[in-house]
């Protein structure tokens, strides 16, 4: 029986379709939809007794970039929405893991909450998503990231258990702590089907602190002066190539010639009450020794969200992280990449984004020499199929790698879950 | 009493690490017997204090060579058991591994041996502006490696978060004594498997921290601080709800209740509380100078319209300390008015806090004890401290029934077994209240990759493992 066959005898018809959007570049079986926990454990029972393999799938934004390596099907958690508790009292929220962080807004936003996690499009990703992939935007730099800040979840495993991890409140010890293993698993584990998470007061005021230059390296010093302050911000990006111009317009007929526009800016996010907000901006200025020109309101918000989805969307979308004193050399390599490339750096973490619609293998894999240079590290989030950058020793291998293949063995003990997957 | 180990064995430790740090002697023994949770007394079979990752990794390796069980072991102050020696276990203990070996302010990192006190750490970074965050209340003594055990908390948890949020990397020692390396301020937290994130909070079964990578903050410009003096822990409890509701984020909410006030006050430690308040709340908030007096003014407000009678603020530093020192020798206050102690911790949804004390209270008067509770207001952490006199075989049996109501209350209302002190030997009788099998095995699984041999902390965290001491 095929896949699509097996499934469609398990789940309500509208929930089984014939193909699907491609992973990766590979076309699957069938794509379905279970609206159950009870329906997500019979589609990975019925992969383990079948032959066919398992991709959970959220807003599918972050699914590449290498191909499941055989016949599989997409399990979708669109049909897994909703909040199912929510105290803002408790600053806590249980919701299906399908739930977008738009719909998550949504409701928390009238409580004066929400979930300071911004990677880029994080309005379409998904709760489920977000504990999948552990993914961190700017304001991890402050916040912490999501694996801070997810209380429990639930999770199917690659062979139909259902585990209920961690809890609903915010200091648990109980146990070892799994949670802390199925956030950023990918979807190696199993299928997160709810997430139970701590929210926070949404600040009462913010601003952005803008400095521009021709280019990134102009903004390094400045941009190592803020992540050595002795004042927090909420996050700092940095941000070059097209797309980066923080205030629209090219120059006009009036600037002088050969004035090149701004291909680069640096952007301090700072916020709380609002005299917090004026002290901190004129302690940074002060720091940095450089003016920085204030966005507020409403323009605030929009910069910040143009900013989180910078540099993301490209046919090569390359990450490399390293220590933050070490970025001046990544930015510099990342920057070699192209003629157009898009950076997206952040200072305080120590990572960049780098987006390009060409390049080359041999351009990739010296960034990512680079990378390892500065003992850090270089993942393709984004790639055609036929691109892919080899790593001599910046995965784990030996006994690290032994121990992650055992882990993901009693999770999955049939490797149903992204048949063919690498780990490290 | 346990037999000491074959002599060969001693012989070839000593060589690892020197034969004055393999203790065997009876009377040397006995401080290792117990750790905070002080009602266990189990002699270990040895104690071997290594001082470098290369010690530390050879007595490992040794000793999971001849199939003897090791219990590593920070300060001792862990509040659970979990430092104490099951099935006649050699502790190694980590009291000679106390370097900081390492400090980047530059990347606000720093690397450390385990055994680097956690207020030592604070003091080595301050000079460069910078700080480490978690701060548990026993910090003065216990260890980052116990710390990373237990993934301990600390009242500024509530703004800060806990420990897991602050180790970067660790280089692990396994059971069978392997080094590994993990995570790294360098590397993709996002690439691959979060397995620092696993270790930390596993109570010393996965394997030893043998060096610690943590974060750093830089010190927060100023801090404010206030103590509300209220009639009843509800009205306390509604003041931290209306607080929250202002979109306030302080750094530090704790509550003490009445019990707790006149042990306090009762002792050396006497802060100056009211004993006829219902409860008292510390409130602090810290950042960037100026928007704090605005924040402290409308926490003020909060607590005043709450109903407290009175709000005290800090001036400065020594006043600061003033308003801390009830709730900070709230247990050390407690140890004093009675013989025995039994320190509970739970966490319960911030909004059932009122409902849960008053059952508490009802469980004291039907059990006829006296019971103090102090808790983390912020985020629903809380402990209530049963004293007692275990000499009194019959009031001790009120206690371990009345501490198990307790316990199930907790969980009942959508809490757990524990918030920061972790699950040892204490709490394994527990687990079965906030997990199901499916869940046990799962954790039974990560371990036994870990520890196929199981001997690494036997006796620890999961039950239905029978302990033979």
């Amino acid at each position: 029986m095929s896949a699509v066959d097996v499934l469609t005898g398990l789940l309500p018809a509208d929930a089984v379709r014939e193909g699907g959007t491609p992973v990766a570049g590979a076309k699957p079986e069938a794509t379905v939809s279970p609206t159950s926990v009870e329906g997500v454990v019979e589609v990975l029972r019925a992969a383990s007794a079948g032959d066919f393999g398992v991709v959970p799938s959220g807003s599918g934004v972050d699914l590449g970039p290498v191909p499941p390596g055989g016949p599989f099907v997409v399990l979708s958690t669109v049909g897994l929405k909703g909040v199912e508790v929510y105290e803002p009292d408790d600053l806590t929220m249980s919701a299906r893991a399908g739930s977008t962080l738009g719909d998550i807004a949504e409701v928390a936003d009238p409580h004066g909450q929400w979930l300071p996690f911004d990677p880029p499009f994080a309005p379409s990703r998904t709760l489920g998503g977000l504990a999948a992939t552990g993914v961190r935007g700017p304001l991890a730099a402050s916040y912490g990231a999501p694996r801070d800040h997810i209380l429990g979840l639930t999770l199917v495993t690659g062979d139909g258990r259902v585990l209920r991890l961690g809890g609903r409140v915010m200091k648990n010890v109980a146990g070892f702590d799994l949670v802390k293993l199925a956030v950023g698993s990918r979807g190696t584990l199993g299928v997160v089907v709810s997430v139970n998470v701590r929210l926070f007061p949404r600040p009462e005021h913010e601003a952005a602190l803008v400095l521009q230059a021709e280019a990134p390296d102009q903004l390094m010093t400045a941009a190592r002066a803020v992540a050595t302050a002795p004042v927090l911000p909420a996050s700092m990006v940095l941000v070059s190539g097209p797309g980066s111009e923080v205030f629209g317009d090219p120059p006009g007929p009036d600037a002088s010639v050969g004035a090149v526009a701004p291909q680069a800016a640096l952007v301090v996010r700072v916020h709380g009450a609002p005299e917090t907000v004026a002290a901190d901006a004129s302690r940074l200025q002060a720091h940095v020794g450089r003016d920085f020109r204030v966005v507020e309101g409403e323009a605030a918000a929009a910069l910040f969200a143009k900013l989180r989805d910078h540099a993301a969307s490209a046919t090569v979308v390359v990450r490399v992280s390293t220590l933050p004193t070490r970025l001046r050399d990544a930015v510099a390599a990342a920057n070699a990449l192209s003629y157009s490339v898009q950076l997206a750096v952040n200072p305080m973490m120590g990572r960049l984004r780098a987006a390009t619609a060409i390049t080359t293998t041999e351009d990739l894999e010296r960034l990512a020499r680079t990378a390892l240079d500065l003992g850090g590290s270089c993942v393709l989030e984004r790639a055609p199929a036929d691109v892919r950058i080899p790593l001599p020793g910046s995965g784990a291998d030996g006994r690290v790698a032994t121990l992650v293949r055992e882990l993901a063995d009693r999770f999955d003990p049939q490797r149903v879950l992204w048949p063919g997957k690498v780990l490290t | 009493m346990n037999p000491s180990l074959p002599l060969p064995l001693i012989r070839r430790l000593g060589e690892l690490v020197g034969r004055d740090h393999v203790i065997t002697e009876a009377d040397r023994l006995v401080v290792y017997e117990s750790d905070g949770l002080s009602a266990y007394r189990w002699p270990p079979r040895a104690v071997i204090l290594p001082a470098t990752t290369e010690e530390a990794a050879g007595v490992l390796r040794l000793l999971h060579g001849e199939g003897i069980p090791v219990v590593p072991r920070g300060a001792g102050t862990g509040l659970s058991g979990g430092a104490l020696a099951a099935e006649g276990a050699v502790i190694v203990g980590t009291a000679r591994m106390n370097r900081i070996l390492s400090l980047d302010p530059e990347n606000r990192v720093a690397r450390l041996q385990p055994g680097v006190q956690n207020t030592r750490l604070s003091e080595a970074v301050q000079p460069y502006g910078l700080y480490y965050a978690p701060d548990p209340s026993s910090q003065t003594a216990c260890t980052i490696g116990g710390n990373v055990a237990e993934n301990s908390g600390g009242p500024h948890c509530l703004k800060y978060g806990v420990t897991s949020r602050y180790i970067s990397g660790l280089t692990l020692a396994l059971a069978d004594g392997e080094l590994v390396e993990i995570g790294g301020a360098s590397r993709d937290p996002e690439a691959g498997y979060d397995l620092v994130g696993l270790v930390v909070g596993s109570e010393g079964c996965f394997g030893m921290a043998v060096e610690v990578e943590v974060r750093l903050l830089p010190l927060p410009e100023g801090v404010r601080t206030l103590l509300g003096i209220f009639e009843s822990v509800a009205d306390a409890a509604r003041a931290v709800t209306a607080i929250i509701g202002e979109g306030l984020l302080p750094a530090a909410m704790e509550i003490i209740d009445q019990g707790t006030i006149r042990a306090v006050e009762a002792s050396v430690y006497a802060a100056g509380y009211p004993t006829d308040a219902g409860a008292a709340l510390v409130v602090e908030f810290d950042g960037t100078d100026a928007g704090l007096d605005a924040d402290a003014h409308r926490a003020e407000a909060c607590c005043l319209s709450a109903g407290a009678r009175e709000v005290r603020r800090a001036r400065d530093a020594s006043e600061r300390m003033a308003l801390w020192q009830g709730r900070k020798k709230a247990f050390g206050a407690m140890g004093r008015v009675a013989p025995d102690l039994l320190v509970q911790d739970a966490t319960v949804p911030r909004t059932k806090l009122p409902e849960v004390l008053e059952r508490i209270g009802e469980i004291a008067h039907r059990y006829d004890l006296t019971i103090g509770n102090v808790f983390h207001a912020g985020d629903g952490n809380l402990h209530p401290n049963i004293l007692f006199d275990r000499r009194d075989t019959e009031e001790l049996e009120r206690v371990e029934t009345a501490s198990k109501e307790i316990m199930a209350l907790c969980v009942e209302v959508g809490g757990t077994i524990t918030g920061e002190h972790g699950v040892g030997v204490d709490k394994r009788g527990y687990m079965k209240l906030v997990y199901g099998p499916a869940e046990l095995d799962a954790m039974r699984d990560a371990k036994a990759v870990f520890d196929p041999r199981g001997l690494f902390n036997p006796g620890k965290v999961l039950p239905d493992v029978e302990v033979p001491v």
